[in-house]
């Protein structure tokens, strides 16, 4: 007894000792880290000797919610169901542009942009060796049309579609007919995950709702008028459809082996996939094993029971995996399409003035930041649109740091410090009114930084701003309601052409809608409301290009810089290829040298 | 004693109905919106572009079907109506029935918290035992010392430095980081399984202890103490017993009363603190279940989870009293016929 306490007792004042140790090494290394930031290259293909076998784990953070993709909407599910579930179009990882997956070729568009044909594959089957034909593709588009099922998110992108039908009764050959044209559609239609219909409508219930009745049920959203489509619904939203193995069952390289829950979701290879060869499933399983505690996840993989993650915090991938080699481990670092902003909110009094706002973005320090922060790795940007893109302007002026440019603006816009109080001031309808705010915040401690940093800038301009912190839940509600002065958020982009409607549109600033910054400006809207309907890819890019200089001259936030993603993986794979378009990276095209395998079966 | 029984069975009704409406206020008025959390965007950016992205008319959606366009009390008792006929609704997050998602998770967590239990009595009582017939020893010391270091220690901590130190190849690798099992664990042998399951559990259920066990191993010495300087120890030692004798025959028996109404109280600690330790070591109980369901404003699964520990608290409580008149037959619960 007496060994065993006093052994606790060291081995507790040793783990204190080298945590404090740790502790003080970090802060001596700190500002030497941020010499070589390169961003991984997009490698060649390498898959002349590609060999099959091994397995890919990699970790989440979360557990996935349903696998159908038609009823859920979690990030996990998704980067998880694209090895089940095919689409008619997908997007070519180098060029960004679609390009035909279950379809012949590209759809096509009729002269009013009304309706879009594609012919299909005759060769492509299920897991199961069922033939995919265009029958399954209308039963998927009715239940996103169901207005019972749980398909309420995907469905808004189905809202001018008014139905699909077979044309001349061919089964490899179908026509969406939609209401409005608007250039998007096809992006919504070619990307849509398809269903079976022999598993999950063996009765071939969907046959009797007709295009017209689903359209009135979705207005009248009343189930007693409509008791066979709730049923339906009821069974689409169940959990079977969306776990068990039977139902979850599509066309892609892998199927779904073993679902346990908050530990694993198991994925198998597809033995009788169609299109290996344009498509590779190398992995025999693709592992996702759930590790919630970040820490916890960096010492898994370091210890090789994950093979693959996204990195978090900053200071972890630059400061905790020093020598990735070590563990067996390569580092990868891949522009995202994604850009972190100050968000002003525009409605209220202090930050209405178009020259306050510019002031702000004056004041703001952003290459510090990036270069103490994020360890360099962050690009300034100037408007929210993918830097990477043919439609971001690079004709914009980066706005340097001027802390007297945003002194010279303030005053301007009649703030002064007229009391001596430190703060300046402005009378606002009447009043007096100091220029005091709080930034929220969603309790993340590199966010937390940011704004401690801005904090400090602005209050030797006499602004003095205060950091509250809540729960994102409580964060998100916040800002949907407008009940905020300003905070930091971050939008994921696509790489596909854009449409900023849903953000920078005045209508979306209403209620709850994505605008929560309520930027107005009736010509932005009206860019935005012809680059929706402008089929002409470089009329758009022109079109976005000036919309970008109007949001520019605006400042309605203050954008500040573009993250690459943060990966580590295991250094025994080959073909890791990189790409911007999310999700990336394939774990279907990764393989192992025999030698190097480390899982059998 | 039955007659006390059913009485205090009697009365978990309104305690329940009493706790569950607070639970189901504090739930509700706390900030935060369930439909929100349905969109499905990572904390690090929102999503523009996808199907991730919500409107207002996909939120009515939500909150129609999870029932939260309908009045606050009218809530509540459809709740407590579905409860009362066992049926405590689906989970917001992925609709399966919340009574599932907990069964499905409950052994875990018992089993850890049982193993816990195990260790605590195991090995705080013999010490406590020790330190109080040797008081002022210089082993009554140490362990003292030790004790309220260990006391003192947030698990949470204890946690993350153990996975750091102790299941990293930079230190020493000795146990896995994460979850219950290997991803191989059902190509193992029995023999390998119990290993797997041994070396995942060791950590979790250790770290867990820490606490309880100082603080339970400092009643005993207490309770021990106080019953050591009773007259009847003074008359067994007078008739010549073996200081061993003494301690363990009678003094021992004496002095465990107050150790049981502790069990009461661990049971339901030890299923909070599993909310910490089932998080950081990514274990697959309801510890974590009630983690993540608070933090996506889950209510039917935060309010179940809610009555069950209550009514675990509740029943240990109860447990407690019916084992007091088993040890020490001074305590009766009838009244005595005057």
């Amino acid at each position: 007894m007496k060994k065993t306490i006093a052994g606790i007792f060291s081995l507790m004042i040793i783990m204190t000792l080298l945590f404090t140790s740790c502790g003080r090494k970090k802060e001596t290394t700190e500002s030497k880290e941020n010499a070589d930031v390169v961003l991984t290259e997009l490698m060649p293909v390498d898959t002349v000797n590609a060999e099959e076998g091994d397995w890919v784990i990699k970790q989440e953070m979360a557990d996935a919610e349903k696998l159908n993709p038609t009823v859920t909407n979690d990030a996990t599910a998704t980067g998880i169901y694209i090895y089940i579930f095919e689409s008619l179009l997908d997007i070519n990882r180098e060029t960004y542009e679609l390009r035909p997956l279950i379809a012949k070729s590209l759809p096509e568009i009729s002269e009013d942009k009304l309706s879009y044909t594609f012919d299909l594959k005759e060769d492509v089957k299920f897991s199961d060796g069922t033939p995919l034909t265009g029958e399954d593709i209308i039963f998927t588009v009715k239940t996103i049309k169901n207005p019972f099922t749980d398909a309420q998110a995907l469905r808004n992108y189905f809202v001018d579609l008014k139905n699909v039908e077979l044309v001349d009764g061919n089964k490899y050959k179908v026509r969406f007919n939609m209401a409005k044209p608007y250039f998007r559609a096809v992006y919504s239609l070619g990307s849509m995950s398809i269903t079976p219909k022999h598993i999950l409508d063996k009765d071939g219930m969907n046959e009797k709702f007709t295009w017209e009745e689903l359209e009135e049920a979705q207005k009248s959203l009343d189930p007693k008028k409509y008791p066979e489509m709730q049923k339906y619904a009821d069974f689409l939203n169940s959990q079977e459809v969306s776990r068990d193995p039977k139902y979850v069952l599509g066309s892609g390289p892998y199927k779904l082996d073993k679902w346990t829950t908050g530990q694993s979701i198991v994925l198998q290879r597809n033995n009788n996939y169609w299109n290996k060869s344009m498509v590779p499933n190398f992995p025999n399983k693709l592992v996702f094993k759930i590790i919630q505690d970040q820490n916890a996840a960096l010492v898994a993989a370091k210890n090789k029971e994950v093979d693959h993650m996204f990195v978090i915090p900053p200071i972890d991938f630059v400061e905790n995996v020093k020598d990735p080699a070590k563990f067996n481990l390569k580092k990868a670092l891949v522009s995202e399409p994604v850009y972190i902003f100050i968000a002003w909110n525009n409605k209220s009094p202090l930050f209405s003035d178009k020259k306050v706002r510019w002031a702000l973005s004056y004041a703001i320090d952003r290459q510090t930041m990036i270069d103490k922060i994020v360890y360099g790795m962050g690009t300034k940007v100037q408007s929210p649109v993918f830097i990477e893109s043919k439609y971001y302007n690079n004709d914009l002026p980066v706005i340097e740091y001027s802390p007297e440019k945003a002194k010279e603006l303030l005053t301007e816009a009649g703030w002064k410090d007229t009391d001596g109080d430190g703060i300046i001031d402005k009378v606002i309808d009447g009043k007096k009114t100091d220029f005091k705010f709080t930034f929220i915040n969603n309790n993340n401690p590199k966010r937390k930084k940011v704004m401690l940093v801005i904090i400090e800038s602005l209050r030797q301009l006499g602004i003095q701003a205060d950091l509250q912190e809540y729960e994102w839940s409580v964060f998100l509600e916040k800002t949907k309601k407008h009940e905020y002065d300003a905070c930091y958020s971050a939008w994921q982009l696509s790489v596909t052409p854009e449409d900023p409607y849903q953000i920078w549109h005045s209508t979306q600033s209403e209620g709850e809608g994505s605008n929560f910054i309520s930027y107005n400006n009736p010509e932005s809207d009206k860019l935005i409301e012809q680059n929706r309907m402008e089929f002409d890819d470089n009329k758009r890019m022109e079109i976005l290009k000036k919309w970008q200089q109007i949001i520019y001259d605006d400042q309605p936030t203050t954008f500040l810089w573009t993250e690459p993603s943060r990966f580590i993986y295991s250094d025994r794979f080959r073909n890791t290829r990189w790409y911007a378009y999310p999700d990336s990276p394939l774990l279907n095209e990764w393989w192992t040298p025999a030698s190097a395998q480390r899982y059998q079966n | 004693m039955t007659e006390y029984v059913i009485r205090r069975i009697l009365l978990f009704i309104p305690t329940l109905i009493i706790i569950t409406m607070i639970t189901f206020l504090v739930c509700r008025l706390a900030p935060g919106d369930p439909t929100e959390m349905k969109i499905g965007q990572t904390q690090e950016a929102q999503k523009t572009d996808s199907k991730n992205l919500m409107n207002e008319q996909a939120k009515e959606f939500y909150k129609k079907k999870f029932g939260l366009d309908k009045p606050l009390y009218v809530q509540y008792f459809l709740w407590i109506g579905n409860m009362l006929q066992g049926d405590f609704g689906n989970s917001f997050k992925d609709d399966r029935p919340v009574i599932d998602k907990i069964f499905e998770r409950l052994p875990v967590t018992i089993s850890i918290s049982l193993l816990s239990f195990l260790l605590i009595y195991t090995v705080a009582i013999p010490i406590g035992i020790y330190s109080a017939a040797r008081q002022y020893s210089l082993l009554d010391r140490t362990t003292t010392v030790i004790l309220f270091v260990l006391y003192s220690l947030p698990n949470f901590w204890v946690a993350t430095l153990a996975i750091v130190f102790l299941c990293n190849v930079e230190y020493l690798k000795i146990f896995p980081t994460a979850g219950i099992r290997s991803e191989n664990f059902d190509s193992l042998s029995f023999i390998g399984q119990v290993k797997d399951r041994f070396m995942h559990l060791f950590l979790p259920v250790t770290i867990s202890s820490l606490t309880s066990f100082a603080f339970l191993s400092r009643q005993m010495r207490s309770s021990m103490l106080e019953v050591i300087r009773q007259d009847y120890i003074r008359t067994a030692k007078a008739k010549g017993l073996s200081e061993r004798k003494v301690v363990m025959k009678h003094a021992l028996r004496n002095s465990l009363i107050p150790i049981i109404t502790l069990v009461g109280g661990l049971l339901p600690a030890m299923i909070g603190g599993s909310v910490i330790i089932e998080t950081i070591f990514s274990i697959p109980g309801i510890g974590q279940l009630a983690f993540q369901a608070i933090l996506d404003r889950d209510y039917p699964l935060i309010m179940a989870e809610l009555v069950l520990a209550s009514v675990l608290t509740v029943v240990g409580i109860l447990l407690v009293d019916i084992l007091y008149s088993f040890v020490d037959p001074r305590i009766a619960f009838t009244k005595k016929s005057a």
